[in-house]
């Protein structure tokens, strides 16, 4: 499973007005090469991209936001974690893309690498629904899922 | 904080338009914070960290909200990376407000010494305008003018609050 297949699995599902935030690196050209929309914003720098498609979020209750995540980002602020649980907008999904490693400055391996699971974690941070999927079939279901659960 | 100067922070906040409010708990502006929180017509937001306060800030803006992050000297420390790389980068407009200590005359420890050395510097290493009020009829003019400083310069301004007005 690669992150551009599952980035062409999500395009479909958004209309022009959801918002999409993405954090820093490849992620965010790769999505550009798919979605290119003005309701897209790219390069949001490391641990930002969560906690700021959450003020958005909260302040346009109507909107459908898509956080565009990375492994390292969400390490830099596991604290947020909890914030997320605890607020749950339902028009808020945050999909992590879990490659174990800081890809874009060189590729040394994150804490995911070792023993760290992510998906647990965002589960004991009160985030019931937080699933992790290693195929892209499963990304397509649960994707669906998060989507109708929300807006 | 007397419940009166607590009822003017937030009152100030509510005349300045601010809707949006990222929190982490302090005690000298707890009683300002629980205000808000108690406020349906804020969106409030405890967060586990002020950086992340500040980009829920940020996506507030983005979104059409009027946000401020209310911290303590010790959140500003940890803030500065996304003040820095997002807010003051970008020019995301947030009103930023710090219960500040250490100033000479302040009745704080010598743990908070620490905040004479950083607060201001950083605020103006960080390039974030500030204005500071000590006295409970200079809050709600700083206040109310650093968010339309902000709003007009579209760009991070602080309010440090100190002196009588955190007293209890």
């Amino acid at each position: 499973m690669t992150r551009y297949e599952c980035l062409g699995i999500l395009a479909p599902f958004l209309k022009d007005e959801d918002l999409v935030v993405t954090a820093l690196g490849w992620v965010a050209g790769e999505w550009h090469s798919i979605r290119p929309r003005e309701s897209n914003l790219y390069q949001i720098n490391m641990g930002m991209c969560t906690p700021l498609s959450l003020g958005l979020a909260l302040v346009l209750p109507h909107r459908r936001v898509i956080a565009l995540e990375s492994d390292g980002s969400v390490l830099l602020y596991l604290g947020n974690l909890t914030t997320l649980a605890n607020k749950k907008p339902k028009n808020l999904t945050v999909v992590v893309f879990d490659n174990q490693c800081y890809l874009a400055t060189g590729g040394l391996p994150t804490a995911t690498a070792g023993v760290t699971d992510l998906a647990a974690i965002a589960k004991g941070a009160g985030i019931a629904n937080a699933v992790a999927v290693n195929s892209v079939k499963n990304f397509s279901v649960f994707l669906i899922d998060s989507l109708h659960s929300g807006l | 904080m007397k419940q009166e100067y607590a009822a003017i922070v937030y009152e100030s906040l509510k005349e300045a338009g601010i809707n949006f409010v990222a929190y982490l708990p302090d005690d000298q502006i707890h009683d300002a914070q629980k205000l808000v929180v108690e406020d349906p017509d804020f969106i409030s937001v405890a967060v586990a960290n002020e950086g992340e306060g500040v980009a829920a800030c940020a996506g507030a803006w983005l979104g059409g909200g009027r946000p401020a992050l209310i911290i303590a000297d010790s959140g500003l420390l940890v803030a500065t990376w996304p003040l820095a790389s997002l807010t003051v980068s970008y020019g995301i407009p947030i009103l930023v407000i710090i219960a500040h200590r250490g100033e000479v005359g302040d009745r704080a420890n010598w743990r908070f010494i620490t905040y004479k050395f950083t607060t201001e510097p950083l605020l103006q290493t960080l390039q974030i305008p500030y204005v500071t009020a000590r006295k409970p009829e200079e809050t709600k003019e700083a206040i109310t003018g650093a968010q339309l400083s902000a709003s007009l310069w579209q760009h991070p301004v602080a309010v440090l609050l100190s002196g009588e007005i955190l007293r209890d």
